[in-house]
């Protein structure tokens, strides 16, 4: 799951930043309110996590920019601004969920498991398509209740896929979901993992569209 | 009396100004009404003398005309002592060769005066009043003593006045307990206001229906509950900016220790101590600069302010922070033009100025990159004084210089150039605040162009030389 975390304080930012990333999640961070509008605009993030008072550019601009682009991606404002007036006009400006600072990590990790839950329609906390469950939290995965054992990018990867039970998934749009912009891809590292995932959940579960991409075989 | 009077000492305890008036007004009717009466028993006697001089007469006259040569006939009986004590009659018959015929009360001692009409005479009992009434044969006497008419006219006086004066009197307390309720219900009103009023509500009191005494009081209260009210919004203000500042270095120690308490091996543990140190760094730094901030609110009390070497300040404050420039390998430096004797002294808090010139060289290092370079100048001309702080960093584009000293703003480059605490965004406004302090005025203007194209800044201070300002001589 790739977030884009917005956060101008560089010690929050860093926490955050280590914080998201052991709990398994790639995660880009920008510092400013224009930077963040940039790499709103990539489409390549799962969930925003938004600071308000940026420099350059003020959170709930970003937002609303975003918003007025159609852009659907899940927003969790975690800011200072604590007044009833500013929650309002936060989750009135487009955001899905509020979080007033000092917040606790593992919560705010928590709301934005729910984001992504609810973004793949479901509210239930796994990921299940026939046999297959997968526990975003745990990271964990159960086929046919026997524990599979995959690596993290396998898991990511996985992860993404199960989202959409169907819905196919150009090797772009999985490379863009699973690896930062720090992160250093093969080219075809993708391939390399889907290889492997296939050979541990066995090849019917995850089916190749020949030229167009991956999807996880529904039923 | 007199020691109710002193009660009226400026030291003491005013206590009740109702009761002090009442006490007062009492005691000061009650002289009056003292010398009312005095002067009703003086007059009394005074009319008093003519009735019974007038007596004195008619029994004299009556004496005689009833006075056939025996004693028999004379109208008066012997008297008694009671007699001589209740109204103090005699009356007293001579031949006209001085021998006694009658006298009406036998102890009486009334001499021998023969003229016709009123005497008054000495004897052994006091002072009589005499009658002298002379017909062909005899001398008739009709005497009174004058001690006996005097306790007359203050029996008189006593029974019309007594009765009188208690009802008067009490009368009078009564209608001045009253008058003075009624007058100072104004005075009990405002404190029944004033004291229904609670700790936030500085709305000013209604002075227009107050009497000319209380307005000015009023009106002094309502003064300095506008300037309470004030300071208070500005220090709520302060409160809230503070708190919400406040969140963010402690979300990140929040935050940071969470990460401790997750951290699975060593380095990661170490990372994460170092982090939070530097953490807690800039939690106390914020705090430090908030109470920094607070001391110089608007209404914290003025300091004594005396004659400053803005030149020596200048010179010791580049001196504390060489160390720290030394280790970030920038070049500080001061530039003190010579000056004529005496300038260079400013009037003002010597304290503070450090505290300015601590904040803008603090600002300055944190901002100015390894290699670069920090000046600060001190310049005077003949009605001003110029201290500049110029440094080799990024800058601050035109269009931002205005927010700079707003509380808790940071630049877009604000963080961690050195790696090092981040700024409190307290500084410049602490900046401001003495600045304005001493009339000085602020401007911002570009610094120290550097090869990699950053054109730098210079906070520009100019002291006025208004009279005020500037020390004559060194002293």
């Amino acid at each position: 799951m790739r977030l884009l975390l917005v956060e101008d304080d560089p010690m929050i930012g860093k926490a955050v930043l280590q914080g998201l990333t052991r709990a398994g999640f790639c995660v880009d961070w920008v510092t400013d309110g224009r930077a963040a509008e940039l790499s709103i605009a990539n489409n390549v993030y799962q969930t925003v996590v938004l600071d308000l008072g940026l420099p350059r550019q003020d959170g709930l601009a970003v937002l609303s920019a975003a918003r007025a682009r159609h852009n659907q991606v899940p927003v969790l404002i975690a800011t200072a601004r604590d007044a009833v007036a500013d929650r309002i006009a936060g989750l009135n400006a487009g955001a899905d969920d509020y979080l007033i600072k000092p917040y606790d990590l593992d919560e705010m990790i928590a709301r934005v498991r729910a984001l992504l839950r609810r973004r793949a329609g479901g509210a239930r906390p796994l990921l299940e398509c026939g046999l297959l469950r997968v526990d975003p939290v745990a990271r964990t995965v159960r086929l046919a209740d026997q524990p599979v054992d995959l690596s993290a990018r396998e898991f990511s990867i996985l992860e993404v896929l199960m989202q959409r039970p169907g819905a196919v998934l150009s090797r772009q749009c999985l490379e863009d979901s699973v690896y930062g912009w720090s992160s250093e891809i093969g080219s075809n590292a993708i391939e390399v993992h889907l290889h492997n995932l296939r050979k541990k959940l066995g090849a019917e579960r995850i089916k190749n569209v020949r030229g167009v991409g991956y999807c996880i075989a529904e039923g | 009396m007199f020691a109710a009077w002193g009660i009226a000492s400026p030291k003491a305890d005013m206590g009740s100004i109702r009761r002090h008036l009442l006490v007062r007004l009492t005691l000061a009717l009650a002289a009056g009404g003292l010398l009312l009466g005095f002067a009703t028993y003086e007059f009394t006697r005074q009319e008093m003398t003519d009735v019974f001089d007038e007596q004195l007469k008619q029994l004299a006259v009556s004496v005689r005309t009833h006075y056939r040569g025996e004693v028999s006939s004379v109208p008066a009986q012997p008297g008694t002592a009671a007699d001589l004590e209740d109204s103090g009659l005699v009356t007293q018959i001579w031949t006209l060769d001085k021998s006694r015929v009658f006298l009406s009360f036998p102890g009486a001692d009334i001499p021998w005066v023969a003229t016709q009409g009123y005497h008054t005479v000495e004897s052994r009992q006091g002072e009589w009043r005499v009658y002298a009434e002379r017909s062909p044969t005899h001398l008739i006497q009709a005497a009174q003593l004058m001690a006996a008419r005097d306790d007359l006219a203050l029996d008189t006086a006593v029974e019309i006045l007594l009765p009188n004066l208690a009802a008067t009197l009490a009368m009078i307390a009564l209608l001045l307990a009253y008058a003075l309720r009624r007058g100072l219900a104004p005075l009990t009103q405002t404190s029944t206001d004033i004291g229904q009023r609670s700790a936030s509500s500085l709305e000013p009191i209604a002075s227009e229906t107050l009497p000319a005494e209380l307005k000015p009081l009023v009106e002094a209260i309502n003064a300095l509950m506008a300037r309470l009210a004030l300071a208070l919004s500005a220090q709520r203000r302060f409160t809230a900016d503070a708190a919400h500042e406040l969140r963010t270095p402690l979300t990140a120690l929040r935050l940071q220790v969470q990460l401790l308490e997750k951290a699975t091996d060593p380095t990661m543990h170490e990372e994460a101590m170092a982090d939070i140190r530097r953490g807690l760094e800039r939690s106390s730094h914020l705090v430090d600069q908030l109470l920094e901030l607070a001391r110089l609110a608007p209404d914290a009390t003025d300091r004594p302010s005396g004659s400053v070497d803005l030149a020596q300040l200048v010179r010791s404050v580049v001196a504390d922070f060489s160390a720290l420039a030394r280790t970030r390998q920038i070049d500080l430096g001061a530039e003190v033009e010579p000056m004529a004797p005496g300038f260079g002294f400013l009037l003002g808090d010597g304290q503070h100025l450090r505290v300015l010139l601590n904040n803008l060289v603090d600002n300055a290092l944190r901002y100015t990159p390894r290699g670069g370079r920090v000046d600060v100048a001190l310049r005077a001309t003949v009605d001003t004084l110029t201290l500049d702080v110029a440094d080799s960093g990024p800058g601050i584009p035109s269009t931002e210089r205005e927010r700079v000293f707003d509380r808790f703003y940071r630049g877009t480059t604000a963080h961690g150039i050195h790696g090092t605490t981040l700024g409190s965004g307290l500084g410049l406004s602490i900046v401001k605040e003495v600045a304005q302090r001493h009339s000085a005025r602020i401007d911002l203007t570009d610094g120290i162009a550097s090869p990699d194209g950053t054109r730098g800044l210079t906070f520009r201070l100019t002291f006025k030389s208004q009279k005020s300002n500037f020390v004559a001589s060194a002293q």
